[in-house]
């Protein structure tokens, strides 16, 4: 209990996450989704293409189609530049604060012990940019995961080797175990077998 | 060991045996017999490789339990004893029989459970489990905390009488499901037996159209409130039958089954989440439904949380307070309620009440007239769920104080969710657009042992509070687990 002494913390004195100021993505990363709508949405008009092929009945309302095809493309690529600039994150002292979201603003603040693992994924065309994905893992489940995706690879890097400095695994508490299994693989197996044949007596 | 080849092989030809015998040919008897023989044999065989191959045992120096199994691929699983997170002694109808238990061994990281020994006796099952769970302890000092054991008392006992009482009262909604899919089972089974045997449908149809009439309405439902009732008191009985809480070291063993017996080996600080509910029943017998629920692992967390959880089918207020106590170290108080905002009772007005009832009377005026007799039922259930919404309403509440969130929910069980403030593994706000304005928000509290929210929450009052929390976990020395 000696740890909760200091009750007497006003609320006010505490630092505001809502007041931090976030850092927006890469602006490279607005390009890779750009090219990836753009794949996307040439796909889309082959498959359409191929279907009015087949189907002459439909032809008839071939201008209407095309009407919809270019509305959704460019409702996708409005949506995907609306969500760009949504997004942010922002790296406190003891924990690190991600946003995003369109219709609703979501925001998850993961404080540093909390974090389990740090991943580094990279796509191929955010290789074309130089830009990685960084992905910190909770115990809290997938719910909890971050992705901060559209970083520069070097800020990437830096963000994941300063968030591993922070982590506190038990792999750290219990070093001691793994030492011992860097023995000689004859006298741990020659150990394994000494306990196994004790067992039974137990 | 046998037997449960057995019963893992019928499990994977149950379709082809039933098929057989469905279709069985009664001269053929002679070739079935040296079919079940061979199988049987083949079983044997199996089985006892099996258990040739299956060793285990606790490696003391390094700190590891480990099991080695398989005939053809050889496994060996390591487990070291620190990340155990659970050992559970089961026996089943079968196992009882042959007079063995099966240790189950669970850690945080996966989803299934990570090992598990089939067959072993009382005497090596409880060892292991005390072994495994409470390592250092007994490197310490064993024969003292060995003798001590045996002079602890139960911490929590549940009666018979208490059986009863949480049996008539709790439990109605997932009783009524069983019975449907039993109804549904049954009538299918029905239909297919009646189909096979050629059996002339019109003829079934009208006898049980007939029996509809005899039968009044009234009494159909009393019948099936009683069924209700009587299912769950026996399910309740038997699955929590002598229902024992030790104090064991610093763990709480838990048994119970009347015949499959359980026990479990519970450790106060891997409990994540603590929920109590009530309902209005039990709540005039004093009677509070307790479930701890533990770290589990990622994906599956909802669905094999369930199976983690440890719940205490009745205990009443004192005996609650004890195991909060125990688990929590502490009690909550409350320092400010957080009431939702009525946005809550409108979008809960519009899926529970408006959209159902106006998607099945769209449906019984544009597309199936013979729906249309039915429409004084959606009254009922509108009065219904306008009844069950306003409750839920009254009683969401988040209760806040500086080292508990308890979240109140439910309309009937009335649910309190306890979270630790030092157990948050993240927090998340969410606002839509809309909600801007009416400084509204949704928060979800990660844990290891799945999500935790409160929706509509006032965002202003939170997020002193949300600061707060992340204070506490940033600067806590706690371990969550």
């Amino acid at each position: 209990m000696e740890e909760f002494s200091n009750h007497s913390v006003s609320f006010d004195s505490l630092p505001k996450f809502e007041s931090v100021t976030l850092t927006p993505l890469n602006k490279d990363y607005l390009n890779v989704i750009y090219i990836g709508n753009s794949i996307f949405s040439i796909l889309i008009a082959i498959g359409l293409l191929i279907f009015l092929y087949l189907n002459e009945s439909i032809r008839t309302y071939i201008i209407l189609m095309i009407i919809i095809l270019v509305c959704c493309i460019g409702l996708v690529f409005w949506v995907s530049t609306v969500g760009f600039k949504k997004k942010g994150f922002a790296l406190r002292e003891k924990d690190i604060i991600f946003r995003k979201g369109i219709l609703a603003t979501t925001t998850t603040i993961i404080p540093f012990n909390r974090i389990q693992h740090v991943a580094l994924h990279e796509g191929v065309l955010s290789r074309m940019y130089q830009l990685s994905e960084l992905q910190i893992y909770t115990a809290g489940g997938s719910s909890s995961d971050m992705h901060i995706s559209g970083l520069q690879k070097e800020e990437a890097e830096k963000i994941k080797s300063f968030l591993l400095t922070k982590i506190v695994t038990p792999i750290d508490i219990f070093s001691n175990t793994e030492i011992e299994l860097e023995k000689p693989i004859e006298t741990a197996i020659a150990s394994e077998e000494a306990s196994e044949k004790s067992e039974p007596q137990n | 060991m046998f037997v449960d080849t057995l019963q893992n092989i019928i499990r994977g030809l149950w379709v082809p045996l039933l098929l057989i015998l469905y279709k069985f040919d009664w001269s053929k008897m002679v070739f079935f017999g040296i079919g079940v023989f061979v199988l049987l044999l083949f079983v044997g065989i199996i089985a006892y490789l099996q258990y040739k191959n299956f060793t285990f045992f606790l490696d003391e120096e390094k700190e590891e339990f480990v099991i080695q199994k398989g005939v053809i691929t050889k496994n060996k699983i390591t487990i070291q004893l620190d990340k155990i997170q659970q050992v559970n002694i089961n026996q089943s109808v079968i196992q009882k029989l042959v007079g063995v238990f099966s240790v189950d061994i669970d850690t945080a990281g996966s989803n299934k459970k990570e090992a598990s020994i089939r067959a072993v006796d009382n005497e090596i099952a409880l060892h292991l489990k005390n072994r495994l769970l409470s390592f250092e302890k007994i490197t310490e000092s064993e024969k003292t905390e060995d003798d001590r054991e045996e002079a602890q008392k139960p911490f929590l006992k549940i009666s018979f009488l208490t059986l009863v009482k949480v049996g008539i009262t709790s439990n109605y909604g997932r009783s009524i499901a069983l019975i449907l899919g039993f109804i549904g089972s049954l009538y299918g089974g029905f239909s297919d037996v009646a189909d096979s045997l050629e059996v002339d449908e019109q003829q079934v149809t009208g006898l049980v159209e007939q029996g509809f009439n005899y039968f009044s309405l009234s009494f159909f439902l009393l019948l099936g409130l009683t069924l209700v009732l009587v299912i769950n008191l026996v399910r309740t009985i038997i699955k929590n039958f002598d229902y024992q809480m030790v104090l064991q070291r610093k763990a709480l063993a838990i048994t119970y089954g009347l015949f499959a017996k359980k026990n479990t080996l519970l450790k106060p600080e891997k409990v994540q989440v603590t929920t109590y509910s009530q309902n209005f029943f039990q709540r005039k017998l004093n009677l509070f439904d307790l479930k701890m629920k533990q770290a589990s692992s990622t994906d599956e967390a909802e669905k094999d949380a369930k199976k983690s959880d440890i719940e205490v089918p009745g205990c009443n207020d004192m005996e609650r307070e004890a195991i909060l106590k125990m688990i929590l170290k502490d009690l909550p108080q409350t320092e400010e309620v957080l009431y939702p905002n009525f946005r809550y009772l409108i979008m809960t007005v519009l899926f529970g009440i408006i959209i159902p009832s106006a998607i099945f009377i769209n449906l019984g005026v544009l597309v199936f007239e013979n729906l249309q007799p039915y429409f004084p039922f959606v009254l009922v259930y509108v009065l219904f769920m306008a009844i069950v919404l306003f409750f839920k309403f009254k009683n969401y509440r988040l209760k806040l104080s500086r080292n508990f969130i308890v979240i109140k929910s439910n309309a009937w069980d009335i649910e309190h969710q306890l979270l630790q403030p030092f157990k948050i593994q993240g927090i998340t706000t969410k606002q839509y657009f809309w909600h801007k304005k009416a400084d509204v928000v949704h928060i979800t509290f990660h844990t290891a042992a799945g999500d935790v929210g409160f929706k509509f929450a006032n965002f202003s009052l939170l997020k002193p509070w949300i600061n707060y929390w992340l204070y506490e976990v940033e600067r806590t020395e706690r371990s969550w687990m």
